[in-house]
């Protein structure tokens, strides 16, 4: 073993009772210590070697200094600048977050909602994830010192979206940083939530983050995650939903870069009527991996689920898609639909997709369909024959392949700030051409 | 000069040769038709010349203004001037057909040395253009071909040859599909674009077209070659005989 493991059984042993966490912590901690880090043996992380993890040295959520406000203005989307909570390495920082005291919303960190919302923490605070089979998941509980706590009020629609930023500074050190969020949708509540992550320094940043989302009855949650940090970094995300009656929650998982990005996402429909939505993107060339696992839990009747992911991959990049979906045996009229479609662009390239359908009811609509082609070269001779390059042509079907997920993204800020990022990637201008009379 | 030299040219495609010993030669101002039964190798020819990869020249040569294209990329070609349109037009989602011309006029004004059109001249020039084809201009922000009727497809073709303004075009079967009044907007725009420094090279399997498109020679292609040429009367021949006593006289 290397020198991860040591770091760990370090550093944890600064935690004690004292800590609110604490038996939290320790349950998962022993968990990792039980299991290790998967090997490709495990079924969840056959396509996805993180080898690394025992052989990188990492400082843990370590202080950092380097950063000044105008680095985090870069990482912001333009135009959506209220409600920001920033975390570097793990460590909330509170000059650089913007918490306007509003009506109907309270953000704030994990450890200044221990004092304020003892019972809600104690109700779900590393009570929704489940990380077995899943080491990463939890050392994330284990090790997670702060993180964002959202909690919307009854009834309040929150019209701008609350901005977590992650950012990991290697700047001095590899760093191996965790965040764990939790968000409280109250009873007919609408909130949309981006969390981006992104990495500053030359060393290698390794981000292990989750969140835990309570819906309540008829709560609306639209939620991002996206990254587009540099080749050599790793992302590692849990989320999951509970959802309650009448609730919708709707998931948009964009990812461009980095060396290893593994993304889990995961609800459970507990009661009627409640609609899960899961769009994702992934665009991804050198030998960037991405793996999205995704579970959707039907176990009410009468809700209803889509997913759709799409990805790009090129040079000799790799991804896996692995998406579950459960029909409990009393979720009757269930509405399940899934899809993954991806271009492979070279012989290098691979995708590993796996839909899975687990149905124990009988009456139910159910479908999944997983494809993977090249670019036309039907369209491809078509946009030639106009005079386009081939290069062009072929930037711009991927782009067009692309905007299917991103037309999808409910926030017309981070519609176009992905549009454009898209763009520079594709190297293509595309205007929006107006006509009037 | 001719625009257009074909020389005894072969050609095959998946291992199977479909042309054999192709003439044509059409020079500018001209329209030439060419007729022939199904599986003779009119499509074929207009894949050879847009420079379609699939299509594999065996031997002869294809002179465009005097030079070899063989050797250019179809982009080349299409900036050269050389401008097909599309038996079945292709659907490109998520680019409006506003954008996709953008790209396509402003490559080749590159090619050309000349400027990009600025927004405002660009704008105009779509307007003038689609209304050639009397295409409503909505039609413009909507997605290339995407959801297209058939006939909108073929107005659509006319429409980019129009804002495109080759020196060649090759038109395969822009009829087929085409009700009466499609065709005769299509016609009307066909028309409109004829100059003496541009030619065309109109392939279809009816006689209909022809009434709107008048061309100057008709050419009947079977067997991978042209076995007959003829002024626009021939047309009229092939409607009411069909192709049969053609293919018996080129066998005698």
């Amino acid at each position: 073993m290397g020198n991860l493991k040591e770091k760990l059984e370090n550093y944890f042993s600064n935690f004690n009772e004292n800590d609110s966490f604490y038996n939290l912590r320790n349950d998962a901690f022993n968990y990792f210590n039980l299991n290790g880090f998967p090997t490709r043996k495990n079924e969840d992380w056959k396509y996805t070697n993180v080898a690394f993890a025992n052989k990188l040295d990492f400082e843990i959520n370590s202080q950092s200094n380097n950063i000044n406000k105008k680095q985090i203005e870069n990482l912001l989307i333009p135009n959506v600048t209220e409600n920001l909570i920033v975390f570097v390495n793990g460590i909330y920082k509170d000059e650089f977050s913007i918490i306007l005291d509003k009506e109907g919303i309270v953000i704030s960190d994990i450890r200044s909602a221990i004092q304020n919302q003892t019972d809600l923490l104690n109700q779900y605070y590393g009570k929704i994830i489940d990380y077995s089979g899943h080491s990463f998941g939890a050392l994330n509980l284990a090790f997670s010192e702060n993180g964002a706590f959202i909690k919307i009020r009854k009834n309040a629609e929150i019209k701008n979206p609350i901005h977590i930023l992650n950012i990991v500074d290697s700047s001095d050190t590899n760093v191996f940083a965790n965040t764990k969020n939790l968000i409280i949708a109250e009873e007919n509540s609408k909130s949309q939530i981006i969390q981006s992550n992104h990495s500053i320094g030359e060393n290698v940043s390794f981000l292990n983050t989750s969140s835990e989302f309570v819906l309540e009855r008829n709560a609306k949650v639209y939620n991002y995650l996206f990254q587009n940090d540099k080749k050599d970094n790793y992302h590692f995300n849990i989320s999951q939903a509970t959802q309650k009656k009448e609730s919708l929650f709707s998931d948009t998982t964009i990812s461009l870069n980095g060396k290893i990005v593994r993304n889990d996402l995961r609800t459970k429909l507990n009661e009627e009527y409640a609609v899960a939505y899961y769009n994702g993107l992934y665009l991804i060339d050198g030998d960037t991996h991405v793996d999205n696992h995704t579970f959707v839990d039907h176990i009410a009747p009468n809700c209803h689920s889509n997913e759709f992911y799409k990805g790009i991959i090129d040079d000799s990049a790799k991804a896996v898609f692995n998406g579950k979906v459960m029909v409990r045996r009393e979720a009757q009229k269930t509405d399940a639909y899934q899809q993954n479609r991806n271009l492979v662009l070279t012989d290098d390239a691979a995708i590993y997709t796996k839909p899975e359908l687990e149905i124990y009811a009988d009456d139910v609509k159910c479908s999944h369909g997983a494809t993977t082609g090249k670019i036309d070269e039907d369209q491809l001779f078509y946009m030639m024959q106009r005079g386009i390059s081939k290069e062009m042509a072929k930037s711009l079907l991927m782009y067009t392949f692309c905007a299917e997920i991103i037309s999808r993204i409910d926030i017309p800020e981070m519609k176009e700030y992905i549009e454009e990022l898209v763009k520079r990637r594709l190297n293509i201008e595309l205007e929006k051409i107006e006509f009037e009379n | 000069m001719a625009i257009l030299e074909i020389k005894d040219l072969y050609a095959k495609v998946e291992g199977n040769e479909i042309l054999k010993g192709l003439n044509l030669s059409v020079n500018a101002g001209e329209v030439h038709a060419i007729m022939g039964p199904n599986g003779s190798g009119k499509s074929t020819l207009a894949s050879v010349i847009a420079g379609n990869e699939n299509y594999e020249i065996t031997s002869g040569d294809i002179l465009y203004n005097g030079q070899s294209i063989l050797e250019l990329e179809p982009e080349e070609r299409a900036r050269e001037g050389i401008f097909l349109a599309f038996q079945y037009p292709l659907e490109i989602p998520g680019v409006s057909n506003a954008n996709f011309m953008k790209q396509s006029v402003n490559e080749i004004r590159k090619y050309r040395n000349q400027e990009p059109l600025n927004a405002a001249e660009f704008l105009k020039l779509m307007k003038e253009r689609a209304a050639f084809v009397e295409l409503d201009k909505s039609f413009l922000s909507r997605a290339v071909n995407e959801g297209f009727s058939g006939g909108e497809k073929k107005r659509n073709e006319i429409f980019q040859m129009a804002m495109l303004e080759p020196k060649l075009s090759i038109m395969d079967e822009t009829d087929s599909g085409l009700d009466i009044d499609a065709l005769r907007i299509v016609s009307n725009g066909v028309n409109k674009l004829k100059n003496k420094d541009n030619a065309f090279v109109v392939i279809t399997h009816y006689q209909r077209l022809l009434n709107y498109i008048v061309p100057d020679f008709v050419h009947v292609l079977s067997g991978g070659k042209i076995i007959k040429s003829g002024g626009k009367e021939l047309a009229f021949e092939l409607e009411e005989k069909g192709y049969d006593w053609l293919k018996q006289e080129a066998i005698i």
